[in-house]
């Protein structure tokens, strides 16, 4: 959109209170007071062309729609080499945009609290963070919104909290897909897509809880912990509940294997489903060349998935898994 | 003068940061970067906090930044970024700008090359520190008339935005 828009103009952008001169520049432009943000197109020789003063008054942050209609008779009086197709879609990111600003933001998901938990992680001030994020949750912020978000990242960075923010998404794991890893996560992505079966009769099990954590593309748990280390409070964690079918989904990345190891990639995960016992395992992949013919042949009598990667419609890597919940 | 809190939606249009509004929900995973480019658009300095939550002059730190004139002069001349020390962003990052023996709680001035400008660890300072290390002001109407100047030779028009940084 930048580049439609400087088709035809070059942004100057001033500060009326920092710039040197600003002040009296800016008086001089409006020809007296007026409001902030304020704008004027002009000539390559300073003549101005039109202002944002309309009919109603200054439309320096045209977010109405009437406001926004008068700002782009402000682009048609003036551009030369925007296209229709240009003004048009500038128009309508315009008006999208400035019905999202003009949406009470009581009306977002999370509220409030969920950009006050994201200043509070900035702020450093972890303890604030999760207290906002409770408070999203109850205002019906999905949970898979958390892990995704690269603006929490440090709370998940910080051992102590990290706990607690466990505790918060497993309080509130829906049967939704899950976002484990935010898009700054070095990795490949996989999407893991399981089922939760009674191990016998094969029946969905609907409403289990499952927990998965796994290694970061560097093989660690937690950073500087090698050898597995660390698995009692892993950095990439995630909490899902399965849906009627007893399906869930969960966005990630590849496990990559301990460094300096010979233990082939897996993911961790326990579930607990109502009636049975917690089942804690772990599910490795076919393509490991590390996963052992001694695994393999063992893996079902202990328990442990092997997952064979597949690519959906979206070319996205997807790990289907299937976990079997004995009932002693 | 008519205020307006929300980002704006011709900043979005202006600036290419239609970004900005999924910001003020989702900032950048790494902060120092986000202020970094918020620093270089505003001609600004960044101000990183580092914090240690277990240190009792982290309160004295955070009481002196939460002063009137400190947060003023914070709000218009840096971009703000709080790191608690003892996680690995904070290490990484005080090997890079090569802190050394810095003890947090601590303030670090950064231009946005990230060079270390300064640093301060005294509340009663921090204003007098602050003032020391904010960026040089730039002049409004050479401003302009570089912009001016491109229009004219681009044939294209000057799209001229007053804010301010309230």
């Amino acid at each position: 959109m930048r580049t439609r828009f400087a088709k035809d103009y070059v942004v100057v952008m001033l500060d009326v209170e920092r710039m040197t001169d600003g002040a009296a520049l800016a008086e001089e432009l409006r020809q007296g007071d007026g409001g902030i943000p304020w704008l004027v197109i002009l000539d390559g020789d300073g003549k101005a062309k039109v202002t944002s003063d309309g009919p109603d008054g200054n439309v320096g942050c045209p977010a109405q729609p009437a406001e926004i209609d008068y700002f782009m008779t402000m682009l048609d009086t003036t551009r030369r080499h925007m296209t229709d197709d240009d003004r048009a879609i500038l128009e309508r990111e315009m008006r999208s945009y400035g019905a999202e600003l003009t949406r009470p933001r009581r009306d977002a998901p999370g509220g409030r609290a969920y950009p006050l938990a994201a200043t509070a992680v900035k702020d450093g001030a972890f303890s604030a963070a999760l207290a906002h994020l409770e408070e999203a949750l109850q205002e019906e912020l999905p949970p898979h919104a958390i892990l995704a978000n690269p603006a929490l990242r440090l709370l998940r960075e910080d051992p102590d909290h990290r706990i607690q923010l466990q505790a918060l998404l497993r309080e509130y794991a829906q049967p939704e897909p899950v976002v484990m890893v935010d898009p700054f996560e070095p990795g490949q992505r996989l999407r893991l897509v399981g089922r939760v079966v009674d191990h016998t009769a094969g029946t969905p099990l609907a409403g289990a809880l499952v927990h998965l954590f796994h290694t970061d593309a560097s093989g660690e748990y937690r950073p500087g912990m090698d050898a597995g280390g660390g698995a009692g409070n892993p950095r990439l964690f995630g909490f899902v509940r399965t849906d009627d079918q007893g399906a869930f989904a969960v966005d990630t990345i590849y496990p990559e294997r301990y460094p300096n190891s010979a233990v082939p990639r897996h993911v961790h995960y326990r579930v607990l489903a109502e009636g049975y016992p917690e089942l804690v395992s772990e599910c490795f992949f076919d393509a490991d060349p590390l996963l052992s013919e001694s695994t393999r042949r063992s893996a079902p009598e202990r328990n442990f998935p092997i997952v064979v990667l597949e690519q959906d419609e979206a070319h996205r890597t997807v790990a289907p898994l299937t976990i079997r919940v004995p009932q002693e | 003068m008519k205020r307006r809190r929300s980002p704006c939606v011709l900043c979005a249009i202006a600036l290419g940061a239609m970004a900005a509004l999924a910001s003020a929900q989702e900032p950048s995973h790494d902060a120092l970067a986000f202020a970094r480019a918020k620093a270089t658009s505003e001609n600004q300095r960044v101000l990183l906090w580092l914090r240690d939550p277990n240190a009792a002059s982290d309160e004295d730190l955070a009481k002196a930044l939460a002063k009137p004139a400190v947060r003023k002069l914070v709000r218009y001349e840096y971009q703000r970024v709080a790191l608690p020390v003892a996680t690995l962003p904070a290490t990484a990052l005080a090997h890079r700008l090569e802190l050394g023996d810095l003890q947090a709680p601590a303030l670090v001035a950064l231009d946005t090359d990230d060079v270390v400008l300064g640093t301060a660890t005294d509340p009663e300072q921090v204003l007098e520190f602050l003032r020391a290390h904010v960026s040089a002001p730039v002049d409004a109407r050479a401003v302009l008339a570089r912009g001016l100047e491109t229009a004219k030779h681009s044939e294209r028009n000057a799209f001229v935005y007053l804010s301010a940084p309230w």
